[in-house]
């Protein structure tokens, strides 16, 4: 269990740190008002454009590794469990 | 013919009665004197030993020596994070240290215009060749220290850490995390900035509501009662001079107790 | 001297409660002793070992005569193997202390007005639960007998309730006690922890206000509600655990260390 809870954490603090440096260079466009989740420029250059993408696509799979690996693998093991033990 | 004892501790005694040289008397003499002053002996022995265990077996990992689930190693991360803290100030501690070279606490008004302070700060972001990784080196390690700290704190506490013999170590934790917040309070305020003046303003009010006591604590640590230039002054003096050394202090004794008590097994 | 080494031998083999002693190998036959460094030497470093061993000898004379009695803790050395295994993961947060003061500089606002106060006016983030504590007036307790005067002023009681918060952490130790470890040996009080983390949070967004589009009074009941349901819940949680934990943890633990 401590396995799945540390890849899912380990993914989850990388991606996050990347995404927080890209959302903190385009997506914030002032100290006050919205920092990280700000909206992105106008007219992004191909830098902001790749950044943003990148940040976007490294957030939803850190989210997804946390999801997956707390709740879906550990369900599927228990899933798993509970029917090798019904059939023998 | 001296009058004194000649004993199995006489070694000066011991000395004559060996055919030494020059070079070996004159060494020995220098080695005794120095050693019944310093103690030296201790010292060496202390880095021969450390010369020897480095060929020592290390000893058994959590893991092996009670046998617990192999993934148990996934969890170290956390047990590091008090020397993660200890080192963060230490990185907090140099970049401070270099920062000082350029920064004055000094600020003359509150009325919207730059004081000192203020430019010497916009100095080290703008001019100064590698200052803004100076600044934000400061910054982040002193971020990340507060965090880890908090962090470090939880770990203790899910863990069961502070029980039996180190109650006292926890206590010393809760006077570090308080102070390791003053700290990041006083550093806030240095800029001299909208920010500064305003959370200086919290501090001032804070003060104030303790009952009795509060207009002379305001006067001590804000040395007024509203932000001014004397409150840059104190504020700095706190940051650079009185919690430095109360806070390595303090760490120092609160690792020296983990050291003499062990790490709390992690069951 | 052969005495006392099977003297401590047979000593740390009546400690070892778990079969696998504790752990650290003392090499006896690699690590030399004194007289033995000496005769591999010569000159000055032969010398210096040959002081030494008497320097020893005055030194062991001296302890026998007084009551020095050696005193065990129970614990893991932080010597050598935590600190190694610390630094090396250390090393790679002090990596990334340095690659986020690269990519993001601090920010540096317009200089202190006293005339015009900002919009916002926030302390740094680890102390938003302690300026979320000085919002807390909505809490302060009317007595009717001061006809309807409160017994302190909004800001007293903001700085109390944080006294009286870090005054709980702090006796923590004395309230809790026994050798329980683990979250599942104590479901009390890892949802009294649970609780404790989520009122930080919930506090810290109360004093930010603004940051959830929800009402005010909502969000002052959520701060306090949460933090329960989390305790609950977490109770809940580990309790159930609690029955499968308990045979590993009695083979492995309790045998060790049994409970008071």
């Amino acid at each position: 269990m401590a396995d799945e809870f540390m890849k899912g954490f380990g993914i989850l603090v990388t991606t996050s740190l990347l995404w927080m440096v890209t959302a903190g260079w385009y997506k914030t466009p002032s100290f006050e008002g919205d920092q990280l989740l700000g909206p992105a420029p106008e007219e992004p250059d191909i830098y902001a454009q790749l950044s943003l993408v990148i940040g976007d696509a490294l957030l939803w799979f850190g989210l997804i590794a946390a999801l997956v690996f707390w709740v879906v693998v550990p369900m599927i093991n228990e899933f798993q469990a509970y029917r090798d033990e019904r059939s023998s | 013919m001296s009058l004194e004892r000649k004993d199995e501790h006489d070694h000066k005694g011991w000395m004559e009665t060996r055919d030494l040289s020059k070079v070996e008397s004159v060494y020995l003499m220098t080695l005794m004197y120095l050693d019944k002053r310093l103690r030296i002996v201790d010292y060496l022995e202390l880095l021969e030993d450390l010369y020897y265990k480095v060929n020592m077996q290390m000893p058994k990992s959590h893991t092996e020596q009670y046998g617990l689930d192999n993934k148990f190693w996934y969890w170290y991360p956390l047990y590091a994070l008090g020397s993660f803290s200890t080192l963060a100030y230490v990185v907090a501690a140099v970049s401070g240290a270099l920062l000082g070279f350029y920064y004055a606490p000094a600020a003359t008004s509150t009325n919207g215009q730059a004081t000192i302070a203020y430019n010497s700060i916009t100095f080290i972001m703008t001019d100064l060749n590698f200052g803004f990784m100076l600044r934000s080196l400061h910054r982040w390690s002193a971020q990340v220290m507060v965090a880890a700290v908090f962090l470090h704190m939880l770990r203790v506490y899910f863990t069961g850490a502070y029980k039996e013999p180190r109650e006292l170590n926890w206590l010393l934790g809760i006077v570090l995390i308080s102070l390791t917040m003053v700290f990041g309070y006083t550093g806030y305020l240095l800029p001299w900035d909208q920010l500064a003046f305003w959370a200086g303003q919290i501090g001032v009010e804070m003060s104030l509501s303790i009952p009795l006591v509060g207009e002379w604590v305001a006067q001590l640590i804000f040395g007024g009662f509203t932000p001014n230039p004397a409150t840059l002054q104190r504020m700095y003096i706190l940051h650079v001079f009185f919690l430095p050394f109360i806070v390595t202090a303090l760490i120092a004794i609160h690792i020296g107790i983990v050291w003499m008590q062990g790490i709390a097994e992690p069951h | 001297m052969s005495d006392t080494d099977t003297d401590s031998e047979t000593e740390t083999e009546d400690a070892q409660t778990d079969g696998g002693g504790t752990g650290i190998v003392p090499p006896d036959d690699e690590t030399p002793t004194w007289s033995e460094r000496k005769k591999r030497k010569q000159g000055l470093s032969r010398l210096t070992y040959e002081y030494f061993e008497r320097s020893r000898r005055e030194d062991q004379d001296l302890r026998q005569e007084s009551d020095y009695v050696e005193r065990d803790v129970l614990g893991f050395p932080a010597w050598p193997h935590e600190m190694i295994r610390n630094l090396a993961l250390t090393s790679f947060f002090v990596g990334m202390i340095m690659f986020l003061s690269a990519t993001m500089p601090p920010h540096i606002g317009p200089p202190a007005n006293s005339g015009s106060t900002p919009a916002i006016i926030l302390p740094d983030w680890y102390l938003y639960w302690s300026f979320g504590l000085l919002k807390l007036s909505f809490l302060n307790p009317e007595l009717s007998l001061l006809g309807g005067q409160t017994l302190m002023a909004d800001r007293t009681y903001g700085v109390l309730a944080n006294v009286v918060i870090v005054g709980f952490i702090a006796i923590v130790p004395f309230l809790n006690k026994g050798a329980a470890r683990r979250p599942v040996e104590q479901p009390f009080w890892a949802a009294v922890g649970v609780s404790g983390v989520i009122f930080a949070f919930t506090i810290a967004v109360l004093s930010v206000k603004n940051i959830v589009p929800i009402g005010e009074g909502l969000l002052q009941d959520l701060t306090f509600l949460l933090p329960f349901v989390g305790a609950f819940i977490t109770y809940g949680i580990l309790k159930s655990m609690r029955e499968g934990y308990m045979f590993n943890l009695n083979r492995r633990y309790y045998r060790l260390r049994p409970p008071k």
